[in-house]
């Protein structure tokens, strides 16, 4: 794969998609939800099936840890 | 035929023509032994509303213990470690998950054809894309693999290969359905919903999954989906361009039902649908690849996608950069906006509208097409998305022996009125 190429055809794509939509007449409206938010307050049960499979799939780990930092932290 | 007899039956037909038709990526290990563990509660007359039930779910839906993998390289070894909630859903009325469905990869394409692991066949017609990106999903039911599959449609990713394979497949409005658990292409479009051979099956699997979730903010509370007795009721059709023939099938469908008044209407910028999609789900889907760095599960993204996957990672990563100007993603957004109000405005003089699900017939498999043309599948399918509207597919007929499907529309959260037109065409 060409990764400029591709780069590319993505900006221009993009560029033409947005130039139609230049025709439209907007305004700017925001909207602000008050409720319906997560209560974060309320415990979760830990469910011990998630610890073993996401071990499974990490592919740096050291004792209880997931590697996931980038150079010499991993080292 | 008792229920592990049924599933014996359909594991052996996976097993026999998957392998052509490519429609399953893993199945479900266990699914003989938790069908012998349904059937003693059918038996018992304790099991829930899906028992007896087969269902493969599209691989971008978490369900714990199976592989999830997008049908992309970089989480080809990811196991998942949680149910979503539709999944939780599912399992607490006894549903029973026969294995995860091939798919466009992370839902970018709307023909089956950028899986990593090959495309998948139309069962209807193999020499043909099946659509996407729930390609596996729809081919499964089409197959005979499963009774329901679950999908996702951003733009149009359950309508168009129900479409195409000749099956039903539900868009439920923004909100009836969490998405908690779902490996998002673009949360502020994505929606999860059925597919089945017939309406009834859809309406059941509606009914499991829909309702408020804490852990998807935007949710609302739903009452039951119902199919109701329709006295009199005005259909718009919107101009939008579309091969003739299908239009012809349509309108021919259509002319079956007593007592409906049909009527144009004008929804002026419809046709700017794909024009005002396309930033807004390269801006999210950029963001939401970020966590797949390859740190603590499966491989870096960039490093492991496929050519559609990549352009739109590229484009989404130039517009966040150039969006100080506020001109692509922003933009997009206000177009969105006057796109829904026009919906709105026209839902005010009909009841419901319907329209081509696809405007034009599926291409070979493998046969090039330019990106555009790709893009251009889902013309008539993004509008209720950007919408946040429901819409479904039903088959409408054959045109040249391939299936062809007639789109509902319906306001939003106003299911019962789409399904009621749906039973009154089927």
């Amino acid at each position: 794969m060409d990764e400029g190429k591709i780069k590319q055809q993505a900006k221009d794509i993009i560029d033409n998609f947005v130039s139609a939509l230049e025709k439209i007449e907007t305004t700017e409206q925001l909207v602000e939800r008050k409720e319906d938010r997560r209560h974060e307050n309320i415990p979760r049960e830990a469910d011990p099936d998630f610890h073993k499979i996401m071990f499974e799939n990490a592919p740096n780990k050291k004792g209880d840890c997931i590697l996931a930092e980038k150079g010499k932290w991993t080292k | 035929m008792s229920f592990p007899e049924k599933v014996k039956k359909q594991l052996e037909l996976i097993k026999k023509e998957n392998k052509e038709i490519n429609a399953v990526l893993h199945v479900n290990s266990q699914a003989l032994k938790e069908a012998k563990e349904i059937e003693k509660k059918i038996k018992a007359g304790k099991a829930g509303k899906l028992a007896g039930k087969t269902i493969i779910i599209k691989s971008n839906i978490n369900t714990k213990g199976l592989v999830v993998c997008c049908a992309s390289k970089t989480l080809e070894n990811y196991t998942s470690p949680y149910d979503a909630t539709v999944i939780s859903k599912i399992r607490k009325e006894d549903g029973l998950i026969l294995g995860m469905a091939n798919m466009d990869e992370f839902a970018c394409g709307s023909s089956g054809e950028t899986s990593a692991f090959g495309p998948t066949k139309n069962p209807v017609k193999p020499e043909l894309i099946p659509g996407g990106s729930s390609s596996g999903s729809a081919a499964s039911v089409a197959a005979g693999f499963c009774d329901i599959a679950l999908g996702s449609d951003t733009g149009g990713s359950i309508r168009n290969p129900a479409s195409h394979c000749g099956v039903v497949g539900i868009k439920p409005s923004y909100g009836l359905v969490s998405r908690y658990g779902l490996i998002d292409l673009s949360m502020s479009l994505d929606q999860i919903g059925p597919i089945a051979k017939n309406i009834d099956d859809t309406l059941l699997m509606l009914n499991v999954i829909r309702g408020k979730d804490e852990n998807d903010p935007t949710t609302y509370e739903s009452d039951a989906i119902k199919v109701e007795k329709l006295k009199k009721i005005t259909i718009g059709i919107p101009k939008i361009d579309a091969d003739p023939k299908i239009w012809t099938l349509i309108k021919k469908k259509l002319q079956t039902l007593k007592n409906i008044e049909i009527k144009e209407i004008e929804l002026p910028h419809i046709n700017l649908a794909v024009q005002t999609y396309y930033p807004l789900v390269y801006v999210e889907f950029f963001s939401g690849t970020r966590k797949f760095d390859g740190r603590r599960y499966g491989k870096k993204i960039e490093e492991a996608c496929g050519e559609e996957v990549l352009r739109r990672i590229l484009g989404g990563k130039e517009i966040s950069q150039a969006e100080y100007h506020g001109k692509y993603y922003r933009k997009a957004l206000m177009a969105k906006q006057v796109i829904k109000k026009e919906f709105e405005k026209a839902f005010n003089q009909v009841d419901l509208i319907v329209l081509p699900t696809v405007p034009r017939l599926p291409h070979k498999l493998g046969q090039q097409i330019s990106v555009q043309e790709m893009y251009n599948y889902d013309t008539t399918t993004i509008p209720a998305n950007l919408a946040e509207i429901p819409a479904m597919s039903i088959p409408a007929g054959l045109i040249n022996k391939i299936p062809v499907g007639l789109q509902i529309m319906a306001p939003a959260m106003q299911e019962s009125k789409m399904f009621s037109l749906a039973k009154m065409l089927e």
